[in-house]
């Protein structure tokens, strides 16, 4: 009696999906795009927080109880010590440390060495072998107790009253500090991200509803209820967002694995490897069904409360 | 079943289009509501479907009086009323397959028995070849039947068509009214809004006439006695 299309047809309808043509709508396209947006901008931002950590990891465990002296060579206005004179001062300082126990490594800095260091913050020029250059001591401890610290100073000060001892303390807790502030205003970003896609969801199902009113009034009137009208809204903005989130999401990744081949052979000598760990590209990867839960949440709230406001 | 009571209906700050109506419907009774193009008879249907509330009065359906009936109560008196509506309201992005299958999909029915009901629904109706059609591409008559069918299809307790004979031909609408007297006598309590005296004359249900706003009652015994006194 029917032909085999349509029974195809009625078949076919398991899947259809929405009884109102959202999908056709004008603004999905852009809301999509929008939203892949958000989610490129959310990954970069996130990977550079994790390479942030990564990075302040290193920092940290790389100065760990490791501490350097510095023997100056201008001791007032007036008094410049020769570098053989430091030269002696330093050899005595790691001939006496030496026999210490609480010292595990103790290594004199190079002078080329501190030169290319300057020289990176000064640039290239003749006036640098000028300078008085103070004379280093790196060293490592095995804890860098107070008490250590102080065993240290006082058989310093025995030798040479003017070394210091630098424990890199102070600029340690700065850069903690301002990593730390740099964490909360990529959060602060993060924010402002959820916050633009929940709102520019809420608004698109705002108007979505505007555009099929009269089949929405159509729907209530045969009986569907607010449930039942809404879950066609939530599937909608479920889909196109976990499209565009996906969409941004490689996108974003495919630009950073870009960028760091192009650098992968640049060495910032102080920055420790500033390289992403495989399980932050996995939270990183969680990122589209996150962003797909927020618009999912967002659409069922808007829906629901302009539902119930008609009749 | 249904009840008015001192029922009135105005759009906005607009003069009332219905004013004190008044009149009760019995379960599985069948009636033709008439009167002159903007008499109201569309308005009075929308009260009756629960599209619109009325400005004033009590209306009473399914035991209960409309006004205090919470979200979730509409939706399922909605679902016992089946309409067709005078300018059918057809999905026009959906095949006429899904247009009828639309009001048990809401009830969640099963696909199977969504697929054998319409699917019969429509070849009764004359409509299987044109399932996958879309309403845009029917005639007014084919549309008609398609929204008679959507009405239908769940087998409401309470039918209300406007004008749902108006484009179609003799033998067609003969037959959708023969339809409307099985689904009556099967218990569904059926008003139709219609001009057409010819119809009304061949079915003898008892009529509502509206006039200005305002309702006369008309049995179906008077109307045969007048005939009756009228021949004689
Ligand atoms: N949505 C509306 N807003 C404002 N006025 C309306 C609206 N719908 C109907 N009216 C007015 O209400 C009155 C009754 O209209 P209604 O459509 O109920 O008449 P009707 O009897 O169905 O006419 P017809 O036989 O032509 O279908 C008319 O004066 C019309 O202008
Ligand atoms: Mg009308």
């Amino acid at each position: 009696m029917f032909n085999a299309e349509d029974k195809r047809v009625g078949s076919s309808d398991k899947t259809r999906q929405y009884d109102l043509p959202l999908h056709q709508d004008e603004g999905t396209g852009f809301l999509i795009v929008l939203v892949g947006l958000m989610a490129f901008l959310s990954t970069i931002v996130l990977s550079f927080s994790f390479t942030l950590n990564t990075v302040m990891d290193g920092w940290s465990e790389g100065l760990e109880n490791k501490i350097t002296l510095e023997i100056p060579a201008k001791i007032d206005e007036d008094t410049l010590r020769s570098s053989s004179e430091l030269k002696k001062i330093q050899a005595s300082i790691i001939e006496k440390m030496s026999q210490s126990d609480i010292i595990k490594t103790i290594t004199p800095v190079e002078e080329k060495k501190l030169q290319t260091l300057v020289q990176s913050w000064l640039g290239q020029s003749t006036f640098i072998d000028d300078l008085p250059m103070p004379s280093l001591i790196s060293m490592e401890l095995h804890e860098s107790s107070p008490e250590a610290l102080n065993a240290i100073s006082t058989s310093l000060r025995a030798i040479d009253k003017h070394t210091l001892i630098d424990t890199h303390e102070t600029w340690l807790d700065d850069l903690l500090k301002l990593t730390r502030s740099m964490q909360s205003g990529i959060l602060a970003i993060v924010l402002v991200i959820a916050l633009t896609t929940v709102a520019a969801i809420a608004g698109a199902m705002k108007s979505q509803i505007e555009i099929h009113r009269n089949d929405v009034e159509l729907l209530h009137l045969m009986g569907a209820r607010d449930q039942y009208i809404t879950n066609q809204f939530v599937r909608h903005a479920s889909i196109l967002s976990l499209t565009g989130a996906f969409a941004g999401l490689v996108s974003a990744l495919c630009i950073m694995a870009l960028i760091g081949f192009v650098f992968k052979d640049q060495d910032y000598g102080f920055l420790p490897k500033a390289a992403i760990h495989w399980d932050d590209i996995s939270v990183l990867c969680l990122l589209p069904l996150i962003i797909c839960g927020i618009s999912a949440g967002s659409a069922r709230y808007t829906v629901m409360q302009v539902l119930q406001r008609m009749p | 079943m249904i009840k008015f009571e001192h029922v009135g209906l105005r759009y906005g700050i607009g003069p009332e289009v219905l004013s004190d109506i008044n009149f009760t419907l019995e379960a599985g009774s069948f009636h033709f509501l008439s009167g002159p193009s903007g008499a109201g008879k569309s308005s009075l249907m929308s009260l009756l479907y629960l599209g619109r509330r009325q400005t004033r009065g009590l209306v009473t359906m399914f035991g209960q009086e409309t006004s205090v009936l919470d979200r979730e109560q509409m939706a399922s008196f909605r679902q016992r009323i089946g309409v067709v509506f005078q300018d059918f309201r057809l999905l026009p992005h959906m095949s006429v397959f899904d247009n009828v299958a639309l009001p048990l999909r809401i009830l969640n029915k099963n696909e199977k028995e969504i697929r054998s009901n319409v699917n019969e629904l429509l070849d009764w109706v004359g409509l299987g070849d044109h399932m996958r059609a879309l309403p845009a591409t029917l005639s007014g008559g084919q549309q008609q039947r398609v929204a008679i069918a959507r009405a239908i299809v769940d087998r409401p307790k309470l039918l209300l068509a406007d004008e749902p004979t108006g484009n179609l031909d003799d033998e067609i609408g003969m037959r959708l009214m023969n339809l409307f007297e099985q689904l009556n006598r099967m218990g569904t309590t059926i008003v139709i809004a219609t001009h057409n005296h010819a119809l009304m004359d061949h079915f003898g249900h008892s009529r509502l006439i509206l006039d200005q706003g305002s309702l006369q009652l008309q049995d179906s015994k008077n109307w045969i006695q007048r005939k009756i006194e009228g021949v004689f």
